[in-house]
């Protein structure tokens, strides 16, 4: 059986598993007899990273050795020049489609070179021409003539380079944010037939983390700001929304895929909730409080935004909770405190509030993290549990005004409790052993 | 279904060629024959201006009065009014709202409006030039006014109201001999 195969079967396993089909032990057996797929896949990972690489340094160094004659080059030589890299571009894209397509190497790299080559072609007639700066124009038409690509190579690294142009796009939207989200979604049946084919695939979960690193920015630079600031209950919610809809370490039976929006959310709930922990921020919202509703913004595609995500974030956790999967519902349950911290600090009652309201939640958030990684004897868990507690008490005690010798002393007592609940879960996973 | 796919890669690759092309087409029509108009510019500070890789253009006048009874909005098109003086030199006399006949005019977009004026978007507000012939920072206060261009203008082609930058000029010169001659 081909490492094409074995990988199918692999894919198709946990589901078995799930519908009855395949017992646990019949999955390893089945695993054992045709060993490791990920040698293939690792091989064919490395293919498509060089094939891709080399494309684009081919291209970027034809387009550099004319650039250094560019001004010498007459009107018309360039405007051929810029034309003349687009059809070597697509004619590589289109052999390899035509004589290539079982080689996703192939594939990848083509279709990357064609996309780079569209947004490259664009630009040498842009300076040929001397056309005005108008990035938002540029990017929409680079991204639109080129994600059909996505679809007809089967390519997924084009599709990473759509997600970040056309947020890019996004950022120059404002107030008209809400044509982001249409245009970003061409891309969403692409992510959903990756997610289906190979659920655990490499390129569907470099797909999951591009997706999942890209979607609290689109949440934030998207929105209109007719309130000010808005970005921090924003994107805290988005980041639980990812948190939620995630898995860490998927069991037996889930898809891969979900490993990256956890993660990216378990990484931005405390970032963010430190961020605001902060006074700073919160002084900005409520600065511009007497300049509200002055910019000619969409607040209902603001409100509509934050209203799609806290939905979101209460129907996954009522899930969770029928599942009586208690865990992580600390981090789902952000929105209820950046929202009214928010609204406190805008509505003029000073940033203390709060200041005071994150600060609580992110010690909360950290203690409780290191108690469920104590009880899970989770070490991983645990330590990020103690890496946001510590983080939070180095961060006041350096905006505070206490001594050298009490910051020296707490930050002794942070490390000893590092060390002390690092040795106790290695012994406890020893005895487990024994 | 091969077919099928090759004939649509096919039909995306025109698509490409078509935008990029057309791009090239409206723009080498309108140079070769559209109406040549030249246009002051404000004076040109050689190491600001090219910090980017490119000149900002900023012309004079290109904050003016707009024609009343119509709202007009950030990036919204509309089209300036051009009059020539004795010397040959073109000037904005006014924006309006609907296209005017004649051959006097070009698209420009809304930057923004504050109360009765409107700041016109240009479609040449840039020059794009070489690294090396970029003017580096100079601390020295004489120097950096001798970098000071007064003497700048554009010359523009414009056809059906659609405008383009055929050369800027420093000193009365094309600006990349211009700045030739700096270097030596």
């Amino acid at each position: 059986m081909g490492k094409r195969e074995i990988r199918w079967l692999y894919d198709e396993i946990p589901a078995w598993v799930r519908s009855g089909i395949l017992n646990e032990e019949g999955a390893a057996r089945l695993r054992v007899l045709y060993g490791e797929a990920d040698k293939g896949a690792a091989r064919n990972t490395a293919l498509v990273i060089c094939g891709t690489l080399g494309a684009v340094l081919v291209g970027s160094g034809i387009i550099l050795l004319f650039a250094h004659n560019w001004e010498e080059i007459p009107r018309a030589g360039r405007a051929a020049i810029s034309l003349g890299l687009l059809v070597v571009a697509q004619a590589l894209a289109g052999w390899a489609l035509w004589r290539r397509k079982q080689s996703r190497a192939w594939r990848e790299g083509t279709s990357t070179f064609l996309l780079l080559a569209v947004g490259a072609t664009i630009s040498l007639i842009g300076q040929t021409y001397q056309l005005p700066g108008s990035p938002r124009a540029f990017l929409l038409a680079w991204m639109l003539l080129s994600v059909p690509l996505v679809y007809l190579m089967d390519a997924s690294l084009p599709a990473i380079f759509f997600m970040v142009g056309i947020t890019a796009w996004g950022g120059f939207l404002p107030p008209e944010g809400y044509w982001y989200w249409p245009v970003a979604a061409l891309i969403a049946p692409h992510l959903w037939k990756s997610a289906r084919d190979e659920p655990s695939g490499v390129r569907t979960r470099l797909l999951f983390w591009s997706a999942a690193l890209i979607l609290p920015f689109a949440a934030t630079v998207t929105l209109s700001d007719t309130w000010h600031a808005f970005w921090m209950p924003a994107a805290s919610s988005a980041f639980a929304l990812l948190y939620l809809t995630g898995r860490f370490r998927p069991v037996e039976g889930e898809a891969l895929w979900l490993e990256p929006l956890h993660k990216v959310g378990a990484a931005g709930v405390p970032i963010i909730c430190f961020i605001l922990s902060f006074k700073p921020p919160w002084q900005e919202a409520a600065r511009h409080l007497e300049a509200n509703f002055r910019r000619s913004g969409n607040l209902w595609f603001d409100l509509v935004s934050i209203s799609v995500i806290c939905l979101g974030i209460v129907l996954l956790s009522l899930k969770r909770i029928r599942a009586r999967q208690y865990s992580g519902l600390s981090y789902g349950i952000v929105p209820l405190v950046t929202v009214p911290a928010y609204l406190l600090a805008r509505g003029g009652h000073g940033t203390w509030p709060a200041v005071l309201l994150l600060n609580a939640y992110l010690f909360a958030l950290g203690l409780g993290t290191t108690i469920s990684g104590l009880r899970e004897q989770n070490m991983q868990k645990m330590n990020a549990g103690l890496l946001v507690l510590a983080a939070l008490i180095m961060a006041r005690f350096f905006d505070s005004q206490f001594g050298f010798v009490i910051r020296g002393i707490a930050f002794i007592v942070l490390g000893v409790g590092f060390l002390a609940a690092n040795v106790y879960l290695v012994r406890r996973a020893r005895r487990g052993v024994q | 279904m091969k077919n099928m796919r090759l004939l649509l890669f096919f039909s995306l690759a025109l698509v490409q060629i078509g935008v990029a092309g057309s791009m090239i087409v409206r723009r080498e029509v309108t140079l070769r024959s559209g109406r040549q108009f030249r246009l002051r510019i404000l004076p040109v500070n050689l190491h600001d201006a090219f910090r980017d890789s490119h000149l900002q253009i900023r012309m004079e006048g290109d904050t003016m009065p707009f024609v009343p009874g119509g709202e007009l909005e950030p990036g919204q098109t509309i089209f300036a009014l051009i009059s020539e003086d004795s010397e040959g030199f073109a000037h904005l006399r006014g924006v309006s709202g609907k296209r005017p006949a004649g051959d006097s005019y070009f698209e420009a977009g809304v930057v923004r409006t504050a109360r009765d004026q409107v700041r016109l978007e240009l479609p040449f507000d840039r020059y794009y030039v070489a690294e090396e012939f970029r003017v580096p920072a100079d601390t020295d206060g004489r120097k950096e006014a001798e970098k000071q261009v007064q003497n700048a203008y554009v010359m523009i082609r414009v056809r059906s109201g659609f405008a383009v930058l055929e050369e800027l000029y420093l000193e009365g010169k094309p600006a990349l001999e211009y700045l030739r001659g700096l270097q030596h």
